[in-house]
């Protein structure tokens, strides 16, 4: 019970400072801001697996509609799939080192930006996806690339005293994991 | 054995739960339903957010205050002497306010003041999607559903957006620029009125409508809210002509508008208290339906 406690707690002071003023200058003034949540659900899946990544994703991904006043649902699902496809490649690839999951941080925002286009073409116009798509992946990939590798460091120094009971229990997660497939 | 089965595909099955929870949310999206998800979590962040803002600006507050020790005795004398002189001008200015009221009383004219609720910006979207701002000031200050929200930008007061959504403690406003927004304006010169629109999330400008091709607009010009509506009080400034579109064909001038307002670092609002005129708003649907 530890861990999810520790995510939710950790979720909710990501939400606040993404969804903060001071945050939001970031966009106003390169038109993108990097995705700490994004950052989080990525490393999350990586260290944890598929199960985790899916189950983490889907509340974080929650979270976030209900601050944005948006239409509830979208980042759910967005984030939802991210879990799920970062946890899948991160089964796969058995090393853990920190540039896999940067990479696999950068594959998690190209999947977050097909899936947002897909699901914006329902609500808004051909312009705002175009920009949609430019904004996300020109600026926003770099600036989460770049947020990526401290917020990682940090993550992993912090997860063996924040996340992990003890040892065996990742060992164990992690062959569960790669049972799922 | 089923719990075994149950076991090995529990990503598979979580997934399609989630999945499936998503799209109804999606799909019921406006619904009671959504609302009351949305309030369950508004109760534990919007507060989070508050105290995080507040204590940032405390914080601030506490740096700003030990740099300016030194010059606070220099003020203090200073001060001193601009509040005997101030004393004096407010006896002056009670007489003259007294003698303002009585004279429009006398003029006939209706007079009116708007007051005003202070509230800070605790909140943006998280993501890149929506535009909506969250104040720190809700029912409990008496803040209703389609007040009209102002801001300074240089001194000047000009129109953010109007409220759309409140809580006890927190209200929603839905920015002049996003494409839902329709606010009664009028050329400052002219005195023309039509309807301004938000255009887009990519783009700050706003489009007003409806403005006669026969009617000389320039750019630069100042624009204002016309008080047609029931929402915005009349004269509040909006932004400034950015952009007239010559065309040959149509009826009206395609104009583009630049907001006063800055919305990107905007930090605190003033939001006006007065209630929306709905037999205005009324008489206004039935009119479109």
């Amino acid at each position: 019970m530890k861990r999810p406690i520790v995510v939710i707690l950790i979720s909710v002071v990501l939400v606040s400072i993404q969804a903060s003023v001071a945050y939001d200058l970031i966009r106003s003034f390169t038109t993108s801001k990097p995705d700490m949540l994004l950052i989080f659900v990525a490393f999350l899946a990586f260290r944890y697996g598929l199960f985790e990544g899916i189950v983490y994703g889907f509340f974080i991904g929650f979270a976030q509609d209900i601050v944005s006043g948006g239409i509830l649902g979208i980042n759910s699902l967005i984030f939802l799939n991210i879990g799920l496809c970062v946890g899948y490649f991160s089964n796969k690839i058995y090393s853990k080192s920190l540039s896999a999951g940067i990479i696999l941080t950068s594959i998690a925002l190209i999947i977050k930006t097909i899936l947002l286009i897909f699901v914006s073409m329902i609500y808004l116009d051909f312009d705002n996806v175009v920009h949609l798509f430019k904004s996300e992946l020109l600026i926003g990939l770099p600036l989460t690339i770049l947020l990526a590798s401290p917020m990682f460091i940090i993550l992993e120094k912090l997860s063996p005293i924040i996340f992990d009971t003890n040892r065996a229990n990742l060992g164990k997660n992690i062959s569960n994991s790669h049972n799922d497939d | 054995m089923p719990f075994a089965v149950l076991l090995r595909f529990k990503s598979l099955i979580a997934y399609c739960l989630l999945t499936l929870f998503s799209v109804s949310c999606i799909i019921f999206s406006g619904t009671n339903f959504s609302l009351s998800l949305k309030n369950i979590y508004m109760f534990s962040i919007y507060p989070l957010q508050t105290a995080g803002l507040r204590i940032t600006r405390s914080l601030g507050r506490i740096y700003e205050n030990i740099n300016d020790i030194n010059n606070l005795q220099e003020e203090l004398n200073l001060s001193r002497s601009r509040l005997v002189k101030l004393e004096n001008t407010m006896v002056s200015v009670e007489e003259l306010k007294r003698d303002n009221i009585r004279l429009r009383k006398i003029l006939g004219e209706r007079f009116e003041m708007d007051y005003v609720e202070y509230a800070q910006v605790v909140s943006k979207d998280p993501q890149n999607f929506f535009m909506t701002i969250v104040v720190d000031k809700g029912s409990a200050n008496g803040i209703e559903v389609g007040m009209p929200v102002i801001g300074y930008a240089k001194g000047i007061k000009a129109v953010v957006g109007k409220v759309i959504e409140v809580k006890r403690n927190h209200s929603k406003i839905l920015p002049l620029i996003d494409q839902n927004s329709q606010i009664g304006a009028m050329l400052d010169i002219s005195r023309n009125a039509g309807v301004l629109r938000g255009q887009s999330i990519k783009n700050t400008l706003c489009y007003l409508q409806f403005i006669d091709k026969s009617i000389e607009v320039e750019e630069g010009e100042l624009v204002v809210t016309s008080g047609m509506g029931g929402v915005f009080p009349k004269g509040y400034v909006i932004g400034k002509v950015f952009n007239v579109e010559k065309k040959n064909y149509g009826l009206f001038h395609d104009i583009y508008v630049e907001p006063t307002i800055d919305l990107s670092s905007l930090e605190e609002v003033y939001i006006i208290k007065r209630s929306v005129n709905t037999e205005i708003l009324e008489l206004t649907d039935n009119e479109g339906a």
